[in-house]
């Protein structure tokens, strides 16, 4: 079937006697169409890869981080439940993530609406100010941490760590939220206003239920920002672990690694379940509000 | 103007004043501090205070108390060789996995911007959040199970009988630390690239195959200039965190992966020179910053030649 | 009797801009108002001082003969109708519909029955539950009217709201709103800069030009007697021929010469600013030409030379030009022989109650 679509193409150009590249359009087309789905499989190794053999590895029944396949074993997750560190660790983050996120979206939230519905003199300032903990790396927010704390004799533990998680954090909410205020049209503001609605209720009725995806989003941002992040944690969080603490001292004593296998796994499980489904949840919502997804990726 | 002395009367008014006469009374002009007080506050105290502080330990003559005379020892121990070369290791790392980065990331944009089509473009920005979603410090350690010892490729290259022994530079190496990194910040690379992408008419593509031009010069004329912008946000966003990474060197780099955030890690946490530590960090900044700034130069070179 | 909006020495200023320049307006119970204007001559300003998203520098605006420039707009009984309508996109037709009501806190039945008959008036009650986005352009624009009407303001304000529909629904929902207008007994505020709408729709029209009103008056007036030559340019196709204005006594038609020193009487001026001697325009409409193959003997005409004849169905329009190189169109109907071709000589006459002269 290929040969017969190739020789058609070649009588086609016969017939117009025009010189043509060497390969037919409908096989560069093919090549071409191969090289992409290459390319998005390579892609797709890079991203989930690892972390799918390492899912596979937690069966292993071997010690050793590799092949060959010794036997399957759920012993791991057995020694991963009793492992009382690591569920400690892990209540710990969930508890800081689950503080942090409201506060970031109220911070975010009043800081998105203070840059976008007034001006003002050092409008740009507050905005560039605000958007600073964005590009100065996490490391050196999380060593001016230490020294800050320490300085001022605060104890290290997960309030401090908390905090520093809502300074790294909430930037991102004003950034994701200023860029929907923008977007919106600001007529609708003064509609609802012009039809009887006051301040407070415009908000309400209008520009807060128009946000709601956005705010979605940037909570979920955040929460795993949160949960998720190392690097401030290891700094400002004293002698308490949190999960991603548990897992580097674990890795870094090279002790219980399988263990560390099987834990992975779990929480990794956990964590595409939740996005999944907090995505259907989001999608449903936008398509209700007749908003497009991609535009809160966009922003 | 207002009877009623209600706050919250007089708070909507403020509201509304300024927002549709902008700053006519004086009164108006606070209202967005009302809002930015708390935020601002924050950031002030946690963020600008810990970095001031960063930066008087990193002028003071004693390490951890931080109460001795004014100096540049500090600066002068952080450009010591032993730590340069680390610092040099850094910067090579880092530029090496940002080219790499750019070089995935880039026809990636294009595709899930341009070539895969309604279906397909939702599900694969979803997958690029997802990946950033799972747990950091286990997507790098994964990794061991492809570039380890025992792993994916060398178990492969051994069953083909490509290799008889192990190859030994795949893993706690620098090769091991630029794979992770680009693995790792692949996400924060593509989206700000499709971001970009999305804001040019899939027409001017049209137009330009139209007048004649290869995919080389619609390329070149069309769409990098259009995307110079996110291209070059996409190095600040991505750069810095490369630049100033620790999790991966420390968990697959070895000896040869080393980087200054182990180094500065070690300052801090191990021999406790704060002061050192404090200093290094700011060179560690200075030279992001640095790149950050080289990176808006060229940019600003190509946006004219372009245009020829 | 009190107006449904008045606006006294009404100025607007943004920083060193003045937008509306002490303006004065009265708009009584029911009437079809607009505000005609080029864009940026202050009538979306004036719109905005009278909804309340501006509050006016100076002067006092009258809502119902009450002191209205610092009251909020959700507390005004005005409503708007915006040119991109700003429906709110997260709810359906009737939720819109049902918003200003459910401010007013009626009750649900009184809502409910509101709402539908206001959805019924502008044909939409069928799409009570769809989401804007799956609306057509047109569709968009009756639930905007709809939102607003519910409320039963004193004064509709209208904000181009037709701008950014095609011509043929334009026409439409001109002759549409006209009726709507008329049914609800409402005074419509309307803005838009095409006079051909305004002229259609209004009952009268304020012809504004950089932020000062040129004239107010009814569509056949604002036509046919223009107070200023911007008007007279401004609204339909004119010639305008520069005259001297040579006796104005009270009683007898005006008397006014060309340059080529031929004199003619003008029924029609606004004569408190006619002033002999004043360097003056006369105002001809291309209707009210007549084309004369022959110089006539028992009226003054103006020699010009055809450049060009457009053939437009109905009519034929002659675009001439004098020997002073003054540019004029004629319209002709099509049944007459035509007075000439392009390149020859025709004499312009016209109908002398026609002709209006205006300052310049």
């Amino acid at each position: 079937m290929v040969d017969s679509r190739r020789s058609t193409t070649i009588r086609e150009r016969s017939a117009r006697t025009a010189p043509g590249p060497a390969l037919t359009i409908a096989t560069r087309r093919r090549l071409t169409a191969a090289m992409q789905i290459a390319f998005m499989t390579f892609v797709a190794f890079v991203l989930f890869g690892p972390v799918v053999i390492l899912a596979v590895f937690s069966f292993n029944d071997s010690i050793i981080l590799g092949f060959p396949f010794k036997g399957l074993t759920v012993s791991w997750y057995a020694e991963a439940w009793a492992e009382p560190d690591l569920w400690s660790s892990l209540a710990a983050s969930l508890k800081v993530a689950l503080v942090v996120t409201p506060l970031c979206l109220l911070l975010g939230i009043a800081s998105a609406f203070a840059l976008t519905r007034f001006r003002f003199r050092f409008r740009g300032a507050a905005g560039g100010f605000i958007a600073l903990p964005l590009i100065i790396p996490w490391l050196i927010i999380g060593v001016g941490g230490l020294l800050f704390f320490s300085s001022t004799g605060a104890q290290l533990d997960l309030v401090t760590v908390g905090i520093m998680h809502v300074v790294i954090a909430f930037p991102l909410v004003t950034a994701l939220l200023s860029a929907q205020l923008f977007r919106l049209d600001p007529h609708l503001h003064e509609a609802a206003l012009d039809l009887g609605a006051n301040e407070r209720t415009t908000l309400r009725l209008v520009i807060l239920p128009l946000l709601l995806p956005t705010l979605a989003a940037s909570a979920i941002f955040v929460f795993s920002w949160s949960f998720n992040n190392f690097i401030v944690s290891f700094f400002t969080a004293g002698f308490e672990n949190t999960f991603p603490i548990w897992v580097f001292s674990t890795l870094r004593r090279a002790r219980d690694l399988p263990m560390v296998n099987a834990i992975s796994t779990l929480i990794s499980t956990a964590q595409v379940a939740f996005v999944i489904v907090a995505w259907q949840l989001l999608r449903r919502a936008m398509e209700r509000r007749g908003q497009d997804i991609r535009d809160i990726v966009a922003g | 103007m207002t009877a009623a002395p209600d706050p919250r009367q007089e708070d909507q008014q403020l509201a509304l004043e300024a927002t549709y006469a902008g700053k006519r009374r004086g009164a108006s002009r606070w209202a967005p501090w009302v809002y930015l007080s708390g935020p601002v506050a924050i950031l002030l105290v946690f963020f600008a205070g810990p970095l001031g502080i960063l930066a008087i330990y990193s002028f003071q003559e004693r390490s951890r108390t931080g109460d001795g005379s004014w100096t540049f020892d500090n600066y002068v121990a952080a450009l010591q060789p032993r730590y340069l070369e680390t610092a040099a290791n850094t910067v090579i790392i880092a530029l090496v996995a940002m080219i790499l980065l750019l070089a995935i990331a880039y026809p990636l944009a294009y595709l899930i911007a341009f070539r895969v089509g309604a279906r397909w473009e939702i599900p694969l920005l979803l997958a690029l959040a997802l990946s950033d979603e799972l747990n950091p410090l286990i997507r790098i350690y994964a990794w061991r199970t492809v570039l380890g010892r025992n792993g994916l490729i060398n178990t492969v290259l051994e069953a083909l009988g490509i290799i008889q022994a192990p190859l030994d530079w795949l893993i706690f190496t620098k090769f091991s630390v630029i794979v992770v990194l680009t693995a790792s910040w692949l996400p924060y690379a593509v989206i700000p690239l499709y971001a970009a992408m999305k804001t040019i008419d899939g027409r001017v593509l049209e137009a330009a195959r139209d007048l004649g031009a290869g995919w080389w010069v619609t390329f070149r004329k069309v769409v990098f200039p259009l995307t110079a912008a996110g291209f070059l946000a996409t190095i600040v966003i991505v750069f810095i965190p490369l630049i100033s990474d620790f999790a991966a060197p420390a968990l697959v780099g070895g000896k040869s992966g080393r980087m200054l955030a182990s180094v500065i890690e070690d300052l801090f946490l191990g021999r406790g020179q704060w002061g050192v530590g404090s200093a290094l960090t700011f060179v560690l900044l200075a030279a992001s910053g640095a790149v950050v700034w080289l990176s808006y130069k060229i940019a600003d070179m190509n946006s004219l030649d372009t245009s020829r | 009797m009190t107006h449904a909006l008045e606006l006294r020495q009404v100025t607007k200023r943004f920083g060193d801009v003045t937008a509306v320049d002490a303006i004065d307006l009265a708009v009584p119970h029911g009437e079809f108002f607009s505000l005609l204007g080029p864009s940026g001559c202050g009538k979306t300003t004036t719109l905005r001082m009278i909804a309340g998203f501006e509050e006016p520098t100076e002067g006092e605006l009258l809502l119902a003969g009450e002191h209205g420039n610092t009251i909020p707009p959700f507390r005004r009984n005005t409503n708007l109708v915006f040119q991109s309508y700003a429906l709110f996109p997260h709810m359906s037709v009737y939720d819109n519909v049902a918003f200003g009501p459910r401010r007013a806190r009626q009750p649900r039945e009184e809502e409910r029955r509101k709402v539908m008959s206001v959805l019924r008036t502008v044909r939409m009650d069928a799409y009570a539950d769809r989401l804007p986005r799956a609306l057509s352009g047109g569709q968009r624009q009756r639930v905007a009217l709809a939102r607003a009407l519910v409320n039963e303001p004193a004064v509709l304000l209208l904000d181009e709201p037709l701008g950014a529909l095609d011509l043929k629904l334009r026409k439409e929902m001109q002759i549409e709103l006209k009726h709507i207008q008329r049914e609800v007994g409402i005074s419509f505020v309307y803005v838009t800069h095409d006079q051909e709408e305004a002229m259609t729709m209004s009952d009268r029209i304020a012809v504004m030009n950089e932020g000062r009103i040129e004239q107010v008056g009814s569509p056949e007036e604002v036509y046919h007697r223009p107070a200023t030559r911007f008007v007279a340019e401004f609204i339909g196709a004119a010639n305008l021929l520069d005259v001297e204005v040579i006796d104005v006594e009270d009683g007898t038609p005006i008397r006014a010469r060309f340059p080529s020193g031929l004199e003619t009487s003008v029924a029609s001026a606004n004569r408190s600013d006619v002033r002999a001697g004043a360097p003056s325009v006369l105002v001809l409409r291309p209707e009210h030409l007549v084309l004369h193959p022959r110089p006539p003997a028992d009226e003054p005409a103006v020699e010009t030379t055809i450049v060009e004849t457009i053939f437009q169905g109905s009519v034929v329009r002659f675009e001439l030009t004098t020997p002073d190189g003054t540019r004029i169109t004629a319209l002709e109907t099509t049944r007459r022989p035509a007075p000439g071709r392009p390149g020859e000589t025709v004499w312009v006459t016209w109908a002398q109650e026609r002709a209006h002269v205006v300052v310049d």
